[in-house]
């Protein structure tokens, strides 16, 4: 099951939300070395993990450790594409209410092979269908050159926004949309065996 | 037209392509666009004897891959090892700091202009439990490579290279059915077989009996249909069940 986080109910998610920020500061701070990344003791946090973030978390049942991750931001308000990388667009920044932006996609390190790839589904059905639930139509997303191939042999369609570019020694970075529709959602559950929804809907009243 | 338009419309154009020849026109067109003479995508197999699911698109000059074919450089083609070690995409020029070549990975490098076929940059495309493969564009002798198209021609090649996977696994009707994972536990053993333990090894690892270890791996070796532990760990390794990660320490 993948936990959809955000303000109102974050305080019910603590464990899995430590356990998230702790796994982002091990692979995006300490291995992948991401420039302009400052770790905050075992966390790695930036200026967009505010209230108006929404977490997809798959943890553990039980224990509630952080399996692979991702961070949404409306792109109508503060995000790392506007804010930091416009200079990846081409044209129009995406601006509107029903395009969110997709950042931190985050697996835990340990996980390799296999179990990487299952969690790889399980974070990918949790977008489609998040994307569903909130009436969106599509994300934007930024992505190392080589990790494309992997997101592009799911069969999202997708569309660039710009051209790929340097942003530090690594290959190049290039920013995108996603397209979200009931059919992509679809096509995930038949080519990956899929029959159940993988969102757990936290329908609690708020604090 | 501008860098951004050329590289959007080969995108657009993608999605629409329905055979393997309309790609590799659509190909030709975007390498041309992109201010390069040549391109070669593939996977990586023994080019004389291709499994039938294999894809290779190319407009290599003819003298050239008649010779690659024969005298099987595709071997020891030192562009082709880097490009299976490599992540992120390289220049030709770059290779002899990368490795260390022998006499006849140098003469490879060397005939390669003689043919037509001058600098060059390979994008290299692994997809975990299929192929890995690259793409390669490349320029006439005495040209010099396009630099402000590197970052878009590897996009280009990746994006094409899942257009031509996706052809051919819908052809031999892959798609439709992936093989299952081995369960954590089969894949736990499978690591360590292939790390070269024991049964006994491996039970005191995992805390659990030989006997059931071994029931592990038997019923792997059933799944992946074969009654041998080497081919067992290449199946996982290619299937993803295990990464060369989890058995290169």
């Amino acid at each position: 099951m993948v936990l959809v986080v955000h303000a109102g109910n974050r305080h019910r998610y603590e464990r899995e939300l430590d356990s998230m920020f702790r796994d982002r500061k091990t692979v995006f701070v300490d291995l992948a070395k991401w420039k302009g990344l400052t770790a905050d003791g075992d966390h790695e946090h930036d200026q967009f993990d505010t209230d108006a973030a929404v977490y997809l978390i798959a943890a553990e049942p039980g224990t509630g450790r952080h399996l692979s991750s991702l961070r949404l931001l409306p792109t109508t308000g503060p995000n790392l594409l506007t804010d930091v990388f416009p200079h990846l667009c081409a044209g129009a920044l995406p601006a509107a209410d029903d395009v969110w932006e997709v950042t931190r996609i985050c697996f835990a390190p340990h996980l390799r092979g296999g179990a990487r790839k299952e969690v790889f589904k399980l974070i990918a059905l949790a977008a489609a269908e998040v994307g569903l639930v909130y009436g969106l139509r599509q994300y934007s997303v930024m992505a190392y050159l080589s990790f494309l191939p992997e997101v592009l042999a799911m069969g999202w369609d997708h569309a660039p926004l710009g051209v790929p570019q340097q942003v530090d020694e690594r290959d190049p970075v290039v920013a995108f949309t996603l397209t979200i529709d009931s059919e992509t959602l679809r096509k995930f559950r038949t080519q990956w065996g899929v029959r159940a929804p993988v969102l757990h809907l936290d329908t609690y009243e708020a604090a | 037209m501008e860098l951004f338009s050329k590289v959007s419309t080969f995108i657009e154009k993608a999605k629409k392509v329905r055979r393997l020849d309309e790609l590799d026109r659509l190909l030709e067109a975007t390498a041309d666009n992109l201010g390069f003479d040549f391109y070669a995508l593939g996977h990586h197999v023994d080019l004389q004897l291709p499994p039938e699911n294999a894809v290779r698109l190319l407009n290599y000059p003819t003298a050239w891959f008649k010779r690659v074919l024969e005298r099987r450089y595709f071997v020891d083609d030192p562009i082709l090892l880097m490009s299976q070690r490599a992540v992120a995409g390289f220049r030709w020029s770059e290779v002899p700091d990368m490795m260390a070549l022998t006499a006849r990975q140098k003469a490879i490098l060397a005939q390669a202009p003689r043919e037509g076929l001058g600098a060059g940059y390979t994008v290299p495309v692994h997809v975990p439990g299929e192929y890995a493969g690259s793409v390669n564009f490349a320029v006439r002798t005495e040209r010099k490579l396009p630099e402000a198209s590197l970052p878009s021609a590897q996009y280009v090649g990746t994006v094409a290279f899942e257009a031509a996977r996706r052809f051919q696994l819908a052809s031999i009707g892959a798609a439709k059915e992936p093989p299952a994972p081995l369960s954590p536990r089969q894949r736990d053993c499978v690591a360590l077989v292939a790390l070269g333990k024991s049964d006994k090894e491996i039970a005191q690892r995992l805390g659990i009996k030989p006997v059931t270890v071994k029931s592990y791996i038997e019923d792997a070796m059933a799944h992946h249909h074969t009654t041998r532990r080497t081919q067992l760990v290449v199946r996982a390794l290619f299937q993803g069940d295990i990464s060369f990660s989890d058995v290169i320490k």
